[in-house]
């Protein structure tokens, strides 16, 4: 990293511009008193979260970068909490304020301001949330400038090197190189997308338009090189060589395929930038840039209260860019997916129950009435015929918490639940007998129902 | 792309509207892998043959790849946008946008449309003006987020200022009855069914509890797309305006965009 040449190169010319000198005053060396403790501490967290910001934006592609692992390295680091390196974060994204004077029209001088590019860390907008930032255009470009100049015209001889590493046999550059070479590709798409994208690009426009054939050449160029260097590692001697080199302590976090993938990773973004380019190359060609800037629509919102648009009008916008929904059913098989497993679970209840396993269930309804009421019943019957009126009187209805009505009627229906091992239980009928007031407010009428033994049993 | 792939992709993304291969904000949806390797295996010829088959119907399918913001590294993104012949389409619906926005349930269709539309707005001034974004720079979705606390502000905001200049400065009297005939809870919930609304047509994804961030598809379909609908309204009412002014516009914000030559 080359932070003090650049810091070095600036330094003055920071000096001037915050200068008080009045014109005409007399000649006096600069100030040298320049605030803090001098202790470089702030500056290298500074450089140290720019330099990490922008390792971690080639790396994921990600709108945002999460501070996490900043902060936990430079608190290791430095004697520093973490609100110190928020505090930086937060020092480098506030805009300052430059002037600089210009040629204008007619010899005169005109003044121009900047304050946008001072910032060089981004927080998400409209949010305050303060765990993710990234580095602004500003902020790239002081990192490029920190790592001196890197243009995509200068890619070829980086493609280049690729060539001479698998000549010279240094494997272990490979990944290294290529993953140099996909960031300045990815840097080079982020250009044509301004273009294609962005208003007011004369400077990047009238560049492009100067060097667009050289631009071209140098993506044909790294084409034929990351070619020329797979060929040359997919011979026979190199590839002996390459595993040669994989079994030594070098090799160990490679694989057969390490470096063939380096190539092919290059050449499909190459492939693409490639397309892409064509396509800016063709938009510049038929002036078609229609680009559309920025428009003012908390003024239009305002604007609508006073001109209310058709209804029309707003279904039109809606239809053409709001929200819509199919207007027909479009279920996914997912959708059933809760129902199905229902289906299934029940299916295999059925089919599952082993005779052993059921005990561990909790008793039925109609269990719980006859362990409460089985003795009782049986007992009565040794003495007589138990009519369903009777039952009903001796309070057979309810089972702790619930009613037992139909289970009481269930045992009338089915005399063996009472007692399996014999089946000389029967019910007969009392026509019309049945006439009584349950406590729950209904009335039983009807035939009466008389559950006895057979005259054999006794 | 056999035939019950094609049936498999089209179902996929007339339900999600995009199909991303390595999802960076959210997990991956169920079958996204599978529809996303569909895709990724297709050829060209077989790509535009799946166009050919969308365009009737009013949509075309867009690739975009690692060299575009937001895409993560050797991934890929696809998005169903429309193809901006909307007439073609006939079960591309929108009523859902009033009854979600009728929360009253006895709005009319006109209120539901008039509260619809400031919103939108609002929520487009926070993504693009208030960020000194171009209608056209798609690729700054990214960067395209807000909190649902900062939408509901600068939307009240927004009531509270058409309220001030009021009638008496000539606004339309309907209007202003609509929004400020609000009680309590009601912008919120506007708002909330607005979110709703953008989120379930793929148009903005919620990254986080109440943090949204407009999507890539959403991102696209305003740049392709905002010279046939919106720029027609706001064009008309921009021309018409005289001596109105935006709640807030002399703050820094608009400051930032005025960086060069004083």
């Amino acid at each position: 990293m080359e932070w003090p040449i650049l810091l070095a190169s600036t330094a003055r010319l920071l000096d001037l511009h915050d200068s008080d000198r009045t014109v005409g005053g007399s000649i006096y060396s600069p100030d040298e008193r320049r605030r803090g403790a001098g202790t470089g501490l702030w500056l290298d967290v500074g450089t140290r979260l720019l330099q990490y910001l922008y390792e971690r934006d080639l790396e994921s592609n990600e709108a945002w970068v999460p501070l996490e692992g900043i902060i936990s390295e430079i608190t290791q680091l430095h004697d520093v909490t973490r609100e110190d390196v928020i505090f930086v974060a937060n020092y480098l994204a506030t805009p300052t304020r430059l002037i600089t004077l210009k040629d204008g029209e007619n010899g005169a001088q005109q003044r121009q301001t900047y304050k946008r590019e001072t910032a060089l860390v981004e927080w998400p907008k409209n949010t305050n949330r303060r765990d993710r930032c990234r580095l602004s255009a500003s902020g790239t470009r002081a990192v490029l400038l920190s790592q001196a100049a890197q243009n995509w015209l200068y890619a070829a001889d980086d493609a280049g090197k690729l060539e001479r590493a698998i000549n010279y046999g240094a494997y272990a550059d490979v990944p290294q190189l290529a993953e140099g070479l996909i960031s300045q590709i990815r840097r080079f798409s982020k250009e044509i997308t301004l273009l294609l994208e962005r208003q007011h690009m004369e400077d990047l426009l009238s560049d492009f338009a100067e060097h667009r054939d050289d631009y071209m050449k140098v993506i044909t160029e790294v084409q034929g090189s990351v070619e020329a260097a797979s060929e040359q590692f997919n011979t026979k001697q190199t590839k002996e060589q390459y595993s040669r080199w994989l079994e030594t302590e070098a090799g160990i976090s490679f694989t057969p395929y390490t470096i063939t993938q380096s190539f092919t990773e290059i050449l499909q973004a190459v492939e693409r930038l490639s397309r892409k380019f064509q396509k800016l190359v063709s938009v510049l060609a038929s002036s078609k840039r229609e680009v559309i800037g920025l428009v003012r629509f908390d003024l239009a919102a305002v604007g609508l209260a006073f001109h209310p648009c058709s209804d029309s009008i707003t279904e039109l916008c809606i239809a053409g860019v709001g929200p819509w929904s199919a207007d027909i059913a479009a279920p996914s098989p997912l959708d059933f997916s809760g129902i199905l497993s229902l289906q299934q679970e029940e299916d295999s209840n059925t089919t599952l129950v082993f005779d052993d396993e059921a005990i561990d269930e909790l008793p039925s309804l109609i269990e719980r009435f006859l362990s409460a009421y089985r003795e009782e019943i049986l007992s009565q019957l040794r003495v007589g015929p138990v009519p369903l009126s009777s039952a009903v009187e001796k309070g057979w209805l309810t089972v702790e918490d619930f009613d037992a009505l139909p289970q009481l009627i269930g045992v009338y229906a089915s005399p063996e639940w009472l007692d399996d091992t014999n089946s000389e239980l029967a019910v007969s009928v009392a026509p019309n007998a049945l006439d009584i007031q349950l406590p729950d407010g209904n009335r039983l009428e009807g035939d009466d129902l008389i559950l006895h033994w057979l005259k054999s049993h006794s | 792309m056999e035939m019950e792939e094609i049936g498999r992709v089209y179902h996929y993304l007339l339900k999600h509207r995009s199909i991303e291969s390595k999802p960076q904000l959210r997990k991956s949806r169920p079958d996204e892998t599978l529809v996303a390797s569909i895709l990724r295996s297709a050829s060209i010829d077989q790509l535009e043959r799946f166009n050919e088959f969308l365009a009737p119907q009013g949509f075309k399918l867009v690739e975009f790849d690692d060299l575009t913001r937001g895409v993560a590294v050797a991934g890929r993104v696809w998005i169903l946008a429309r193809s901006g012949e909307v007439s073609t389409s006939s079960f591309l619906s929108t009523e859902r946008v009033y009854s979600e926005m009728n929360i009253r349930g006895k709005d009319s269709r006109e209120a539901s449309a008039v509260w619809f539309l400031h919103i939108w707005l609002i929520y487009l001034s926070l993504i693009y003006t208030r960020a000194g974004r171009g209608v056209s720079e798609v690729s700054s979705y990214v960067d395209a987020t807000f909190s649902r606390e900062v939408l509901e502000e600068s939307v009240l905001e927004h009531i509270a200022h058409i309220r001030q200049m009021g009638l008496s400065d000539g606004a339309s009297s309907k209007v202003v009855a609509i929004l400020d005939g609000e009680k309590g809870k009601d912008v919120s919930r506007r708002v909330s069914a607005f979110l709703k609304l953008m989120t379930a047509a793929g148009l903005i994804q919620e990254s986080e509890k109440n943090e949204y961030q407009q999507t890539l598809l959403g991102a696209y379909e305003i740049a392709e797309y905002y010279d046939k609908s919106l720029r027609i309204p706001i064009d008309n009412t921009l021309d018409n305006i005289v001596n109105i002014v935006a709640p807030n516009s002399e703050d820094k914000n608009t400051e930032e965009l005025t960086d060069g030559i004083d």
